[in-house]
């Protein structure tokens, strides 16, 4: 370990020096620039949050700074010198280390081996290690078992042992992807605790956040990214939510989206107190031809909701009424009875990646098509494949064809014609063009409004703003696994979501309009 | 997403000038021919399986001709049938990803109840061991399914314990058969080949038209090819997996009772690491371990090829030592082909 000038005791002093600064960084994937001339400046001890709405530009140039993507254009300095990052393990060897949403420890080894990985030197002994360990951790002011093992840990200490684990590996500039996504709220200020430790000893923080509640406690800075660009940088006293959701909405992506039809009167979907482990009892009700929006931050508990609905999830309390009666809570129970399921995860919970095109659309139908004795009508299936290809334009050299081979808007395409082939009663959607193209978007969302318009209710879970303002009658905003707001199309625009999610007063849904 | 290509006319889309993709069907294809585009190439290379089979018959029958002899065939037929169901059984359970050592253990069990019971008629003899069988699968079935164990040692612990229970049930001893009924499963004889021969191949058929023609079918590839897209598409994919588990345990019973039937005999140390051959026979068919992909017909194809290699090998006299060296390099090519042809293929 040489890293004692970089994690230096002495602290930052009336005019911090910048410890990393990026200057004009270009990166182009084809024809599309996902970030054009971007800069943004770190000093010692400072937090600085980079905002920005799902494509901005935010986990590209994380990527670029860790080494997993290289800059086309554009200069990096650590500590005033040029660095090249090529690889991860060159940004390491400059001095910055990133901690990503899903945790990179080894389970089965205990707190202390992870921290000390590849630097135990040549015996090892484990009250060596675990003195070495408490050591380290005390200096940020952390306690932890450092004998357990890190699986048995709880996803916010494994947290800690990450951030502690990137200090002791690369000790300029740690970035912290979305930190808070998964915690719990005092696990949530035990974090910012260790933060503030991270500052007093000199180490620069790039602070990633959907959560613009959290900015004003944590961040001395924020850096707003849109369509790649740098639009702005708001100072501590002006990291407020009303400051920065300008800066961050009017992206330029423009989808047009097809006009919906008037929901029917009938309720179709009525949820009674529905709470999942990740949020609240709630309830709501979804009308034929009605698309209900489901948004909030990562983990704010909408999309457990949605799949509690069908099933996928097991709900902790309350029920759910199709068409007035209880639906059980198992995914073959609710879909055999009219509820339907798209994924956002295509390829861990959607496809059947070596399956035909037109297998992986007529499976959830292979019901309707069974005779006498389970044997299937062949060319019934075959023909509801087929048709379901053809009707939802899904393109493809041959129906015959391995799913996999397709590209991910046919096959989203692919997906929502499994189950528009079903004509269920209720559609669940999950993020219904995460991954797709401008193109193909156009055609799921005219998919999405022809399926309302034939009277089927649909709850759809999104992040993308546009997408609500102009797919959904309504909206409800979650945070924190309780809904805070519910808004009509009309209102449901970017900056009123948003507004609604840094919102902590929880929606009461008892008195919530049908 | 549109363009537009110098001749004026519209381009196809991407995903329509993608080449076709590769099959490596196998005997599935050959059966359930591809339709069009791919050519006498595409052809032989989804088969190879069904090549090397030929050629391994065509290049023993050119040295040895007593080898394609009726007799021999008829033997070959015979010897593999027992292993042969095993190995259906088996293949049922690979497709959905897991495992079963103990298949052939349970055949052993079954083959020493099935006449412990025997006294009691034929509906009493069969209903015991096929029960025994049942509970066997249902143990194996939900402790992988629902309580999530590896089924490796599921089925490691499953077989041991079967190991002992075919010594416990007649004190160690091997009994021998005085039952008419039980020898008549087996004793017929149409058109020179035996009888359990016809149980094989009745089983390979008919679990081939499960696979292929019944929702069950479907669900069984759908749950080994994605366990998670299988539940959230209303398949009750524990109950598949369990319902695997069950049938392999059936048929490996079946196979004990047709042994018994066969031998006049049946031996609590019989088929001794027989659940290994027929783990072969299953791999150099080309059922992904991993599940979802494969059938029975390429299992009977790896049985036979098994069979056929030992007869021929003894044919031509290669000492009894060397045949494992020969017999595992198949294995172990037949699953290397297997990876160059998937990797190809993504």
């Amino acid at each position: 370990m040489t890293n004692t000038e970089t994690t230096g005791t002495e602290l930052p002093d009336g005019a911090p020096s910048p410890v990393l600064e990026v200057r004009g960084v270009v990166k182009t994937f084809g024809a599309f620039t996902a970030l054009d001339h971007v800069d943004l400046t770190v000093a010692r001890g400072e937090v600085v949050g980079l905002l920005g709405e799902n494509g901005a530009g935010k986990s590209t140039l994380i990527k670029v700074l860790a080494g997993a993507h290289h800059a086309d254009a554009g200069v990096i300095r650590l500590n005033g010198e040029p660095v090249t990052i090529a690889s991860p393990s060159d940004a390491i060897a400059a001095g910055i280390a990133t901690v990503y949403q899903h945790s990179m420890l080894v389970g089965t080894l205990s707190v202390s081996e992870n921290l000390l990985l590849g630097d135990q030197g040549r015996w090892i002994t484990q009250a060596g290690l675990r003195s070495r360990a408490d050591g380290l951790l005390a200096q940020l002011g952390i306690s932890l078992p450092v004998a357990a093992l890190a699986e048995d840990l709880s996803v916010a200490d494994q947290q800690l042992v990450e951030i502690a684990k990137a200090v002791l590996a690369a000790g300029s500039v740690i970035i912290l992807d979305e930190p808070t996504a998964a915690l719990e709220q005092h696990e949530v200020d035990r974090l910012f605790e260790l933060v503030d430790s991270l500052k007093a000893r000199g180490i620069g923080v790039i602070y990633v956040t959907h959560r613009l509640d959290e900015v004003p406690r944590i961040c001395d800075r924020v850096v707003v990214l849109r369509d790649g660009r740098n639009v702005g940088s708001l100072e501590k006293a002006d990291c407020t939510p009303s400051e920065i959701i300008p800066l961050l909405v009017g992206h330029s992506l423009d989808a047009a989206f097809p006009e919906l039809a008037e929901p029917g009167d009938r309720a179709v979907l009525k949820v009674r107190g529905l709470a999942t482990s990740a949020s609240a009892p709630v309830s709501f009700t979804v009308r034929t031809g009605e698309v209900l929006g489901l948004t909030g931050a990562a983990g704010a508990g909408h999309r457990e909701l949605a799949r509690a609905i069908f099933g996928a999830e097991r709900p902790t309390a309350g029920e759910v009424l199709l068409d007035d009666t209880t639906l059980p809570s198992d995914p073959a129970g609710t879909s055999a009875r009219g509820v339907a399921y798209v994924s956002g995860d295509r390829v861990r919970e959607g496809l059947f990646a070596d399956l035909p095109v037109w297998r992986n659309v007529a499976i959830a139908s292979l019901r309707r098509v069974t005779r006498l004795f389970g044997i299937l009508d062949r060319r019934a299936e075959r023909r509801i494949g087929l048709a379901g290809v053809a009707e939802y334009g899904v393109r493809c050299s041959s129906p015959e064809q391995p799913i996999s081979t397709l590209s991910g808007g046919n096959q989203q395409k692919a997906l929502l014609a499994r189950w528009g082939q079903v004509k269920p009663k209720l559609l669940i959607l999950d993020e219904p063009t995460l991954g797709v193209d401008i193109g193909a978007r156009r055609e799921i969302y005219d998919h999405i409004a022809e399926m309302a318009g034939d009277g089927m209710g649909i709850v759809m879970v999104s992040s993308d703003h546009a997408e609500l303002q102009g797919m959904s009658h309504r909206v409800l905003v979650f945070s924190h696994g309780q809904p805070v707001a519910h808004l009509t199309s009309a209102e449901a625009t970017e900056s009123a979501i948003l507004h609604a999610r840094a919102e902590a007063a929880p929606l009461d849904t008892a008195s919530l309009p049908l | 997403m549109s363009q537009t290509n110098p001749a004026g006319s519209s381009a196809p889309p991407a995903d329509q000038v993608l080449p076709p993709p590769h099959r490596a069907g196998g005997l599935l294809s050959a059966l359930n021919l591809p339709r069009g585009r791919e050519g006498w190439l595409g052809l032989l290379r989804a088969n190879g399986l069904i090549i090397f089979f030929a050629l391994l018959i065509v290049v023993f029958s050119l040295i040895k001709p007593e080898f394609a002899s009726m007799a021999n065939l008829r033997n070959i037929l015979q010897s593999a049938s027992v292993m042969g169901i095993l190995a259906v059984g088996q293949t049922l359970v690979v497709l959905t990803g897991g495992f079963d050592l103990g298949v052939a253990r349970m055949a052993a069990t079954a083959g020493m109840i099935v006449l412990l019971a025997a006294s009691g008629g034929p509906l009493v003899a069969v209903v015991a061991t096929a029960a025994l069988a049942c509970l066997v699968g249902l143990v194996n079935g939900l402790l992988v399914a629902k309580g999530k164990v590896a089924p490796f040692v599921v089925t490691l612990g499953m077989y041991t314990i079967l190991g002992s229970v075919t010594l416990l049930v007649n004190n160690g001893g091997s009994i021998n058969d005085t039952t008419t009924w039980l020898r008549g499963l087996t004793s017929f004889s149409l058109f020179t080949l035996s009888g359990s021969t016809y149980w094989f191949f009745g089983v390979a058929i008919l679990f081939q038209l499960i696979l292929s023609h019944t929702r069950y079918g479907r669900s069984l590839y759908a749950v080994g090819g994605n366990h998670e897209a299988a539940r959230l598409a209303g398949i009750r994919a524990d109950r598949v997996v369990v319902s695997a588990y069950v049938l392999c345990a059936l048929l490996a019973g079946l196979a004990g009772i047709l042994l018994t039937s066969r031998l006049h005999m049946a031996s609590p140390v019989a088929l001794p690491g027989v659940e290994l051959d027929a783990m072969a026979a299953v791999i150099i068919g080309g059922t992904r371990m991993s599940g979802g992909f494969g059938s029975i017909w390429r299992t009977v194809v790896g049985v036979l090829v098994l069979y056929s290699l030992t007869s021929g090998l003894v044919l031509l006299g290669v000492a009894a030592y060397w045949q494992g060296i020969l017999k595992g390099a198949v294995i172990i090519v037949a699953v290397f082909v297997d990876v160059i042809f998937n990797r190809k293929r993504r």
